[in-house]
């Protein structure tokens, strides 16, 4: 395999927004429809919509995505070899093969880690949107600032509390008065030794009260958009967790996480797709477009996809009435902005979307080609606590897990 | 032919006139409740899906007969929520459900049953109920806490719904030793669609003043939870059951046995020789005697139980009865932790020899592992887990097997405990000798719809033993005169297909052939035969096969479609479809092989048309050097025709009408690819 060259200007972008779809999106609902492998693959979605790159099909609701296909490139090879929600997380979180000595971090706190020094901003450098709860989204063996910081709150609400940050029924005087009251009573600080790891603690106190009084958490105000905008994003969680994910990147944050969960569907997939399909078209769509508007698009990247895909073809019979199972050996994800080039298609499945026949994508190509656009080289190392310098991303490279990165749609 | 003479059935003339080939078959999830005494009636709810038009029950056994209860009128007008309000966490394979009475005679044997629906076009999988020995009480709705004060013994009966959590009162003397025993997984022991893949119960009992005296969520390895309790004070205690993780559904059916009752909790020694006395030391609860003795007639593991106070039936524990000729055999028991045992095994002669050790399959909480070292000292193996297929209810394998060819010398064998577990009932027997090399063989499905002048298709599956490599041949006695058997070559293979084909007059009707597989090792002829199974998939992924009593062909109607083979030449096969006048539907023809590598793409045959051709080939390994170690091998395959049926209304009949589905087969036969 020839591993694509790293060249430190190859950095295109800033920011990596990945909109999670947690519990494993249909590749043959979404992004690589199949019309002609029957009712038994297909259920009710038969009518694929052609997009607006001639000759590019993606799923009959997701119309709005259809009409940007010029801005995104879809990614029909992806496959991590893995039926399991576990092993699926920690693969295409991390890019690693799961079954070795070491558990590396997730790829967010892989960049935070990696791009500390060009990231001052009081806002944490990998915010989850609203939680980063799928095992293995973890700092790991990694500082632990690089770990994910848990928004909570439910962005659809008239506040969007972020935990530990904004809370809508206190006031900031109030606020005020009780870190002072914490820091009077609170005399474990002068006290103690004064270690590295107590001057953290102290620093990062400092750093969330500026977050919680200053001007940053205004990052987090989706609420002052107008409604126009809030609409056009989908007045549901989802929608307004990518509307919260574009002020972060706007704002400067360098990794965002949104979990959009509730794709497990094993049993009446049909029944929930359409809702789903709908969120994820206005979610996404408004994203890229507002990105785009900004002029942030060039400098964001934007991933979309889950775990693993789903069974191509319908468990009809009882219990699952329609559903659709596991899928690792063949899905799909869609990646724009940051350098990658929109209107393309990489990979190809067979006729019925449950075999890669053309160009395999292992997660490690994907974080590979992410890293590179973010101006990190894949085959460098980073520092484990114990075993000292060790490959950062170790299964790219490797015959079986890794294929070469996405260089069909990178500069 | 075995006749149905063990099974009781309700309504079999109607099981037999309403066959029809390719109607829709139900599933079934849930027996509420799972269980009653026997002398009593009682109202049962069987919930599945698709078992709307079930026109009887088959219960195994003896001495219950089954009432099918009219549906209620509104049950009638459609219990299933409308579409747009199911949700993630509704389960419409729970959603319909049928009632029956349950009579159950005085003299019925106590134990589990098969339960099945009979319904137009067959008879849906099987559940268990259980034929009980105390008086029942039901679960009183959602309230608190049961009405009245239940008098012991007693069996509770209840299904916790989400976020459920049952409660009970009962009352109870000073000085008692109760034990509460939990049958909730042993009721449902695979749930498909549920991680962990069964109802995971948790036991608490509350003092008369509410305070929390005893819990349980395990009771050694075993999902259902049992509490042993010396009564301190007279008055009236509560036990709460909930699933460990506040789960609930239709099928999370439990029943709870309380009372002074008889329980053995391990037995000393687990095992003896078959034909001769063994003394046994039984422990555990309310049991008259500790002493017992055994005399096996035949080698093999048996259920032993102890009869308490009121003639009350202990459970089952096992006994392993060995061949007094066969193998040397130790029996030892882990006195205290990291205990290490070690045998010393003599070989005479170079050849293939087998060490088993025999604990948790009896019933003994051990986890064995089991280590054998050379003469120098060096490791020949090191096993800790054996899958054992036909220990069905097991999900964890702790026994360890070996078979491993030796030469003549002194070799050592070690066995610890991989837990540091130790105490009265850590015993384990391990076995050492010369390999017998056998097998055992599995039917799947067990029930198989052969249509008049058509084919029914099923796997024979084989397990092979202590390396056991010899040819296994299929046979398939008590059918009738004019049925033909194809297929029953397992080549190289752990698996292989038969075809029954039924004559063109075949009159409907069930029956009960025996499948046996015959083979030849060094001591002559074995024969073995083949256990019927069905699958139950456990937590969206591992299948079970469950082994059920009866191995059951429904001889049906004849279909409106057959599918021949014309001819096979170099991987093309060419199908005929035989139709009859005005069944002119297309037909997807298929082809499905014993070796899941050896496939065909599937042909839609148009609308009136009746020929096809497949074109078989086999997937070999991406990597080049493992796909040319591929070789040519004799693979057992079939060709079948699906008209699929469909879920849209039919004009003038109900809303759940559907049209048939046709599944038509072509008799097995063999292809060298």
């Amino acid at each position: 395999m020839l591993l694509m060259l790293w060249t430190a200007d190859a950095q295109k972008a800033r920011s990596v927004v990945y909109i999670y779809l947690d519990g494993g999106s249909s590749q043959t609902d979404t992004f690589d429809p199949k019309p002609e492998a029957g009712n038994s693959y297909t259920g009710k979605y038969t009518r694929p919509i052609e997009t607006s790159v001639p000759g590019v099909y993606v799923g009959q609701r997701l119309v709005k995505l259809a009409a940007l296909a010029d801005r995104y490139s879809i990614v029909r090879g992806m496959c991590d070899g893995t039926n399991a929600h576990e092993t699926g997380h920690y693969r295409m979180l991390t890019g690693d093969m799961t079954g070795q000595d070491i558990v590396y971090p997730s790829y967010g706190a892989m960049i935070a880690c990696k791009k500390e020094k060009d990231y001052d901003n009081p806002i944490f450098p990998y915010i989850c949107i609203t939680e980063a709860s799928t095992r293995f989204n973890e700092a790991g063996f990694l500082n632990v600032m690089f770990k994910p910081y848990d928004t909570g709150g439910k962005p659809d609400d008239r506040h969007f509390d972020v935990s530990g940050i904004v809370n809508h029924e206190i006031p900031d005087e109030l606020l005020e008065d009780r870190l002072d009251l914490l820091a009077t009573v609170s005399s474990l600080g002068r006290r103690v030794e004064h270690t590295p790891q107590v001057k953290l603690a102290g620093q990062l106190r400092v750093k969330s009260r500026d977050l919680m009084l200053g001007e940053a958490r205004k990052a987090f105000d989706i609420a002052s958009e107008p409604d126009s905008v809030r609409n056009a994003y989908g007045r549901n969680n989802f929608g307004q967790s990518c509307l919260a994910a574009r002020k972060l990147v706007e704002n400067g944050v360098m990794v965002v996480m949104v979990r959009f969960r509730g794709w497990d569907t094993h049993k009446e997939h049909f029944k929930r797709m359409d809702n789903r399909l709908d969120e994820l078209d206005a979610g996404v769509s408004s994203l890229i477009l507002d990105l785009e508007k900004e002029g942030l698009l060039d400098s964001t990247v934007i991933v979309v996809g889950g775990e693993f895909g789903r069974t191509p073809k319908i468990e009809f019979g009882p219990p699952w009435n329609g559903g659709r199972g596991h899928y690792g050996a063949a899905f799909s994800y869609i990646v724009a902005g940051g350098g990658f080039k929109g209107g393309c298609v990489v990979g190809k499945t067979d006729a019925r979307g449950e075999k890669v026949i053309e160009r395999e994508v292992y997660p490690a190509d994907l974080w590979a080609s992410v890293y590179t656009l973010m101006g990190i080289d894949p085959l460098g190392t980073v520092t484990h606590p114990v075993l000292g310098e060790i490959p950062m991303l170790p299964s790219y490279g490797k015959q079986g897990q890794s294929n070469g990165m996405l260089k069909e749609i990178m500069p | 032919m075995r006749t149905l003479k063990n099974i009781a059935v309700a309504a079999v003339f109607l099981l037999v006139c309403s066959l029809q080939a390719g109607a829709q078959k139900g599933n079934i999830g849930f027996i509420y409740p799972a269980g009653a005494q026997r002398g009593t009636s009682v109202e049962v709810v069987v919930g599945g899906q698709g078992i709307m038009k079930a026109t009887g029950v088959m219960i195994s056994g003896e001495g219950v007969s089954v009432q099918l209860l009219p549906q209620p009128a509104a049950a009638k007008k459609g219990k299933r929520k409308k579409k747009k309000d199911i949700g993630e966490e509704d389960n419409l394979q729970l959603a319909d459900q049928v009632r029956a009475v349950f009579t159950i005679s005085e003299d019925a044997p106590i134990g589990m049953r098969d339960v099945r629906l009979i319904l137009p076009g067959g008879v849906t999988n099987r559940l268990y109920f259980e034929i009980g020995q105390l008086p029942d009480v039901v679960e009183n709705g959602k309230a608190a806490v049961s009405a009245s004060s239940a008098t012991l013994p007693v069996t509770f009966n209840g299904q916790i719904m989400r976020s459920d959590v049952d409660r009970f009162r009962f009352t109870a003397r000073k000085g008692q030793n109760l034990v509460l025993q939990v049958k909730a997984r042993v009721m449902v022991p695979y749930i498909a669609d549920a991680v962990p893949g069964w109802f995971q119960p948790v036991i608490r009992l509350y003092d008369p003043q509410g305070r929390e005296v005893a819990c349980n969520d395990d009771y050694t390895f075993h999902v259902d939870p049992v509490l042993f309790y010396n009564v301190p004070e007279s008055g009236e205690y509560d036990v709460e059951i909930n699933d460990a993780l506040y789960r609930g559904r239709e099928d999370f059916v439990y029943r709870i046995d309380v009372g002074e009752l008889p329980f053995i909790t391990s037995i000393s020694p687990i095992g003896g020789y078959a034909g001769r006395k063994t003394k046994v030391t039984l422990h555990g609860y309310n049991l008259r005697s500790n002493r017992l003795t055994l005399k096996p007639s035949k080698p093999g593991r048996i259920a032993v139980s102890a009869v308490g106070r009121d003639g009350i039936v202990s459970n089952s524990v096992w006994f392993q009865a060995d061949d007094c000729n066969a193998d040397e055999v130790f029996e030892n028991r882990f006195e205290y932790p990291l205990q290490t045992f070690w045998y010393e095994f003599g070989v005479a002669e170079t050849g293939l020899y087998h060490f088993s050790v025999l604990a948790r399959r009896l019933g003994a909480p051990t986890d064995a592992r089991l280590t054998i070292y050379d003469q120098n000292d060096r490791v020949i193996k090191d096993e800790r887990d054996t899958e054992d297929g036909e220990d069905y209810m097991a999900t964890h394998f702790a026994d360890p097997e070996v078979t491993v060819k030796l030469k003549r010398g002194t070799y050592r064998v070690r066995v610890v405990e991989e837990q540091a577990g130790y105490g009265e009932a850590y015993s384990f027997r391990l076995s050492m000798g010369r390999a017998q090399p056998d097998f055992s063989l599995s039917i799947e499905p067990s029930i198989v719809n052969v249509p008049a002048g058509g084919t029914g298709v099923f796997n024979v599956l084989l397990v092979r033993k202590q390396k056991f490599k010899g040819d296994v041949e299929v046979g398939i006695q008590g059918l009738p005169d004019g049925y033909m058997v194809n297929g029953g070559n397992f080549a190289k293979g752990k698996k292989t297909l038969v075809s029954v084909t039924a004559p063109a007059d075949a009159k409907p009707c069930v029956l009960n052939p025996v499948v046996t597989g015959r083979a030849e090792n060094d001591d002559g002829e074995i024969v073995r035969r083949a256990v019927p199974v069905e699958s139950m998939m456990q937590a969206f992924y591992y299948t079970h096969l469950m082994p059920m009593e009866e191995f059951r062909m429904e001889v049906v109607p004849e279909q409106p479609l057959k599918v021949s083979v014309v001819s096979v030449d170099d991987n093309v096969i060419k199908v005929h479809l035989e139709r009859k006048p005005g069944f002119n539907s297309p037909v997807t023809v298929m082809l499905k092989s014993s070796v899941s590598q050896v496939k065909a793409e599937a042909v839609v045959v148009p609308e009136g048309e009746c020929d096809a051709v497949l074109e078989v080939y086999r997937k070999l390994p991406k990597d080049p050097k493992k796909a040319a170690k591929v070789k040519r091998t004799t693979v057992s395959m079939y060709v079948y025709g699906v008209v699929k049926g469909s879920s849209k209304k039919i004009k003038g009949k109900g809303r759940n009408a559907y049209s048939a589905s046709v599944t038509a087969c072509a008799p097995v036969f063999e292809m060298e690819i």
